[in-house]
Parts: C-alpha cells; sequence; structure tokens
C-alpha cells in the first residue's frame, strides 16, 4: 500500500508540473506541441553516422584516385560501410540518417559534417588526392574518438562503438604496411 | 586447477549485444541492461590471466621477430593484468589469482603454431572487453574500449586478417586468413599438455 500512495503521488506531482506549463483552457489544444528535446543518443547517433559516412566516401576517393590498387582498400571501404550500416540501422524509426556524404563516387564530405567533436575526419575536398597517411591518421583519429563516444552510449551501442574502434585501430597498423 | 582460455570464456559470457542475437538493433539496446563494472573487471583479470599463460607458452616457443611480438604481447597483458587489478581492489573487490594452468585450444610446437595460438588468444580478450564495454562506469568502458583496440592490433600482427566488428560472433577470421597453417578447432579446445608457469 505505501508503494502504491508513492506511485499515484508521484503522478499526481507530473500532472502539477505538466498543467503549469499550459498557457490555459482554451488554447490547450491549439497550442502548437512544443519541439521534443531531441534524444542524446539518437543525436549522437546521427554524429556516427555523419562521421563515418565521410570515412567511407575518402576510402572511395582514394580507391577511384588509384594512387593505391583498390583491390587492396576495397576490403577496408567494406568494412567501414558495414559499420556504417550498423550504426544506421540503430537510428530509431522516422530518423533521417544525415546525408550528403555517403555517396560511394564522391569525396565531397556533407556540409554539416562537423558533428563529430572527439576526432572524426574531418573534411577534405572533393578531387583532392587521399595518401595512405591521410587514411591512417583518420583510423588512428577515428579510433581515439571511439573510446571517448561510449562513455555516454546506451551499454549496447557502447559495444558497437567499441567494436567499431578496435576494427579502426587494425586498420591503423594494416595500412602502414601498405604503404 | 586448470582455468579456461580467453576465447572459451567469452563464449561463456558473450557480449550483450550478442546475446540478442545481432550485433545492433533496437532488440539489444532495450533488453539488456549494463553490466556490473566490477563483475565485468572480474572476468577481464581472468582474461587477462590465461593471456599471460599462453604467451609464455607461445614466447617459448617462438623465434626471430615473433617472438620479439610475442614477448611484447606478454608484458602488455601483464600490464592489462595488474591495471584491472587495482580497478577491482578499488572497487572494495578482491582480484582472483591465476589457475595453475589453463585449457588452450592446442599447445603450440612452434612459432607459426604460436602466431595462431596468439591471435586466437587477442580474438578472445577482444570479446571479454567488449562484455566489459557495455559496464555502467564511463571510465572502465573507455579503458575496456581501449584495451580492446590494442588487442586488435595485435592480432592483426599475428594473422593479417581484420573482422568489420571485433570481438563480435562473426566468421571464423582463420577461415579467411592469409597465415598458412591448419585450421584451429576452437569448439573443441584440448586439455593442455603443458603447465608453464607464467610469473
Amino acid at each position: 500500500m505505501l508503494a502504491r500512495g508513492g506511485a499515484l503521488g508521484a503522478v499526481g506531482a507530473f500532472a502539477t508540473v505538466a498543467l503549469a506549463g499550459c498557457g490555459g483552457p482554451d488554447d490547450a489544444d491549439d497550442a502548437p506541441a512544443e519541439p521534443r528535446r531531441p534524444d542524446p543518443e539518437t543525436e549522437l547517433l546521427r554524429s556516427l553516422v555523419a562521421g563515418k559516412a565521410e570515412t567511407v566516401a575518402l576510402y572511395s576517393a582514394a580507391i577511384a584516385a588509384g594512387e593505391t590498387p583498390g583491390e587492396e582498400l576495397r576490403p577496408y571501404l567494406e568494412r567501414h560501410q558495414a559499420h556504417l550500416t550498423e550504426l544506421k540501422r540503430r537510428l530509431p524509426p522516422g530518423v533521417a540518417a544525415p546525408t550528403g556524404a555517403a555517396t560511394p563516387t564522391t569525396a565531397t564530405p556533407a556540409p554539416s559534417a562537423s558533428p563529430h567533436p572527439s576526432g572524426s575526419p574531418s573534411a577534405t575536398p572533393s578531387g583532392q588526392a587521399v595518401s595512405l597517411s591521410r587514411l591512417r591518421q583518420v583510423e588512428r583519429e577515428s579510433a581515439a574518438a571511439r573510446a571517448e563516444q561510449l562513455q555516454s552510449a546506451s551499454p549496447a551501442l557502447a559495444q558497437l562503438l567499441a567494436s567499431i574502434g578496435a576494427c579502426e585501430a587494425a586498420h591503423a597498423v594494416a595500412l602502414a604496411r601498405l604503404s | 586447477m586448470t582455468g579456461s582460455y580467453p576465447g572459451a570464456q567469452a563464449a561463456a559470457y558473450g557480449p550483450v549485444a550478442a546475446r540478442a542475437g545481432t550485433p545492433s538493433g533496437p532488440a539489444a539496446k532495450d533488453t539488456e541492461g549494463p553490466v556490473k563494472t566490477l563483475d565485468g573487471l572480474m572476468k577481464a583479470l581472468a582474461a587477462e590471466h590465461a593471456a599471460v599463460f599462453a604467451y609464455a607458452l607461445i614466447a617459448a616457443r617462438a623465434t626471430g621477430a615473433r617472438k620479439a611480438a610475442a614477448t611484447a604481447a606478454y608484458n602488455a597483458h601483464r600490464g592489462r593484468r595488474d591495471q584491472l587489478r587495482g580497478l577491482i581492489r578499488a572497487r572494495g573487490g578482491t582480484p582472483a589469482e591465476p589457475e595453475a594452468s589453463y585449457a588452450l585450444p592446442f599447445t603450440p610446437r612452434d612459432s607459426t603454431e604460436g602466431a595462431r595460438l596468439a591471435a586466437l588468444v587477442e580474438d578472445g580478450v577482444t570479446a571479454v572487453y567488449l562484455e566489459l564495454a557495455a559496464c555502467d562506469d564511463p571510465a572502465t568502458r573507455r579503458t575496456a574500449a581501449l584495451a580492446m583496440q590494442e588487442a586488435a592490433a595485435r592480432a592483426y600482427g599475428f594473422r593479417p586478417t581484420i573482422a568489420a566488428l571485433p570481438g563480435f560472433p562473426g566468421p571464423d577470421p582463420e577461415a579467411t586468413a592469409t597465415t598458412p597453417g591448419p585450421t584451429a578447432t576452437l569448439s573443441t579446445p584440448s586439455t593442455p599438455s603443458t603447465t608453464a608457469t607464467p610469473s
């Protein structure tokens, strides 16, 4: 009984708070809904998707440029694409993935592609050659960022980020053997 | 007493998301809560104990560059082991001591087999840290993520293949490995015939 009373009390407190936000009985139904605060996990995911799409575009540009045989870089690209797929899959229904950076045939990054404050790759102008050292730098920075990004994520997303970071760290080592 | 090698532990514990059947998806997110930090640290310590044991064997049978790599890995795992002991004590826990020996998938007879075993050990350690990455302490998550990165990089040094999602269940990396040698039988680990004593 005591627990039940506590629960009811909580409901009452919530109702009071909710009503306090209304302008009045007349406009309560017509007032436009306040924009909901974006879910932090969703915002993180959108940021991660944008950053990974940039990496995919970078590898695509490197392969297209042909300075390094595409057969050697293609497995790297495919693993990044797998990461991108996994990240996109976690976006809630109805939430659009950031667009503009994942086109496989261009190196142009998304216009808004700076939502990765922890070391994700920066933009590379279209047409600029992508060196192996640049790819290594991106892999190293991305891996380092994962160790920070996972700290505020849900448990399942934290695991995915830890795993993606491990792949990126291995990429950084492996790319050194190509150069 | 004989302990299990890190891969066997990973199979027993499993990553949080993997238990939901897929490395991603709302089901995994909604049905699995965070891993208790102390529990995860204990499991990671057990994996590091086993890794130290395995690398003592691997290094003893390796030569040349592989011996150097195995020795470096041995020291790295000892470092992680000691770090985990400290983290466990800081949370009021008592770090487990290593077992006298560990059941490895096979006992390496030479450098090549040692490299195969090393890659398997790193795979197992990676999977155990993957579970710790889902714990409820952000700093410990970071430690787990960095340990996974080190393990994945070391694994590449011994077996030049890279999984898209290290630590998660996936195709047997040895199936596509370019390193010569017979395929390991992970599901039927043999009883160790060697009882080297790592420090």
